[in-house]
């Protein structure tokens, strides 16, 4: 048996497929039985006719690499994957150069038909793909709602401009008409209730204004001195109409003691901004709370100022995670789910945070902890 | 599934011609094919069709940017990469492109027109 006899029964026992070529002229010397067995016997054809259906070298050769510059073995070996086009097959590719008994440079090629393995493989590109769309899907949904969110708040703030308009009208004329000489008490009073409806109208104007600078960015923060016993204290008088109608109670405290009138607890901050805070989050608690409910208003001063408003009645599971997002409501005739939203950005301005704790069941707990100073260098625009 | 006009991009002569084997046999219209992609952007112009395959590798011009210069001349292209290139960044790189799907090679008949059809239904706009 000569050399090249040895050779080929040596790549003949080999269980994958191996062929050789001459690399000069791209001619195959050898296709092993596992080849010949697969494709027939194509020895003495050009490898990329045979082997690829092209009329040329394949883009993918790596027959340079393998030589040097003079033609001869360079002894490194090449490790690819490829596709091939003609058995619709994954073969990974080790190749080498050698020199053939025949005196000629050849390279061998030992080729495992890896399709088994690639099937996952490109089950997952193919995952990453439609993961990848869908992503896109969802950013274009998300661009499109957020727009859609700016423009309604851009006809919003319009609306609340253009209404300030008329009703300016509203509050002004009655004024005038009831100095005039002559005009029937009956009438005087009736020119009053306008006078004082539009009065309210033009504060929650002016309110849903702030609400709109706060969330555009531009809302001028003015921070001063100010009181949140005396604070407390107002909000719970203002309320009491609505006390009343929920035959409920405020039991506040300060430090744990009732809160008392010469009661005081300093701190730096927009008074007109925290009464509304506090409005909104003691008139939820009023409401949510059964009839003839008891709401605590704990204020502390051990660290910063933080007050804790607890009622009976339990937020919805469903909202909870969410509950301080915008137009987030459940289960309150009228909600507009703009209280806690509002407020929780209203304590953002003052550098404080706002936390529920719905985990004691059947009671509802939000707490809002502020700083004491909030200094000048946080006066101005903030967002 | 709707007949639609293709234009197949392959520098692979074996790959354009059983695609077009398939593809016909499900009842599409080969509108045309194209070997690089320069010519690939060309025949996109000229044809206008339903929808494109493409090729990755081809010698002039890569698939994913051809993909992205027909997508910039008509937004509606609705064009799908098929592929032996299963990288987890060519992939992003062709969708990023504006590639509406990733069909990886060996393909078979019944995977592509199931893939067809749910391409075809999400992005291929009626013709007036």
């Amino acid at each position: 048996m000569n050399e090249s006899s040895l050779f080929e029964t040596h790549f003949d026992m080999i269980p994958f497929g191996v062929y050789v070529v001459n690399v000069a002229t791209y001619e195959l010397i050898f296709v092993n039985q596992y080849f010949r067995d697969r494709f027939g016997n194509f020895s003495g054809e050009p490898c990329y006719k045979a082997l690829q259906m092209l009329d040329q070298p394949c883009p993918h050769c790596k027959i340079r690499e393998l030589v040097t510059r003079e033609g001869f073995p360079n002894g490194r070996t090449y490790t690819y994957e490829h596709f091939n086009e003609v058995d619709d097959c994954w073969y990974q590719f080790h190749e080498k150069a050698m020199t053939w008994p025949s005196g000629c440079t050849a390279k061998y090629t030992i080729a495992v038909d890896i399709s088994e393995l690639k099937v996952m493989q490109n089950r997952l590109a193919e995952a990453h793909a439609q993961l990848a769309l869908h992503n896109k899907e969802l950013t274009r949904r998300n661009e499109l709602l957020q727009e859609n969110i700016k423009l309604r708040e851009d006809v919003e703030h319009i609306t609340r401009h253009d209404l300030k308009t008329p009703l300016g009208a509203m509050i002004t004329l009655p004024h005038l008409l009831i100095e005039e000489e002559g005009v029937p008490a009956s009438v005087v009073e009736g020119l009053k209730v306008i006078e004082s409806s539009g009065l309210q109208m033009l504060t929650l104007i002016n309110r849903s204004l702030d609400l709109y600078r706060l969330e555009a960015g531009t809302y001028r923060f003015k921070p001063s001195q100010m009181d949140m016993a005396v604070l407390l204290r107002r909000v719970a008088t203002d309320l009491r109409p609505l006390l009343k109608g929920q035959q409920a109670t405020f039991d506040i405290t300060l430090d744990g003691e009732p809160l008392t009138e010469d009661a005081r607890l300093p701190m730096e901050g927009e008074e007109l901004l925290l009464y509304t805070m506090l409005a909104n989050l003691m008139t939820n608690a009023v409401e949510s709370s059964p009839l003839g409910g008891r709401i605590s208003v704990d204020a502390s001063s051990s660290a910063g100022v933080a007050v804790t408003i607890q009622n009976l009645g339990e937020v919805p599971e469903s909202i909870r995670g969410r509950f301080f997002e915008k137009y987030v409501t459940a289960g309150k005739v009228g909600g507009t789910g703009l209280g806690a939203y509002s407020a929780r950005l209203m304590v953002q301005l003052h550098h404080g945070s706002i936390e529920l704790d719905a985990s004691v069941p059947g009671m509802t707990s939000i707490t809002v902890k502020l700083p004491r100073t909030i200094g000048n260098a946080l006066a101005g625009v903030i967002r | 599934m709707k007949p639609l006009s293709m234009l197949l991009v392959d520098d692979s002569l074996l790959t354009i011609k059983k695609l077009r084997k398939m593809l016909e046999s499900l009842g599409h219209q080969i509108a045309g094919t194209a070997n690089t992609g320069e010519q690939a952007i060309q025949e996109y112009k000229r044809l206008h069709p339903d929808l494109v395959t493409m090729d990755i590798t081809m010698p002039d011009m890569d698939g994913i940017e051809a993909t992205r210069r027909i997508i910039e001349a008509d937004p509606e292209a609705v064009i799908i990469m098929v592929t032996s290139h299963g990288q987890e960044q060519m992939v992003m790189d062709a969708i990023d492109a504006g590639a509406k799907g990733y069909v990886l090679k060996p393909i078979k008949q019944d995977k592509l027109s199931e893939y067809l059809d749910s391409v075809a239904d999400k992005y291929v706009q009626p013709k007036p």
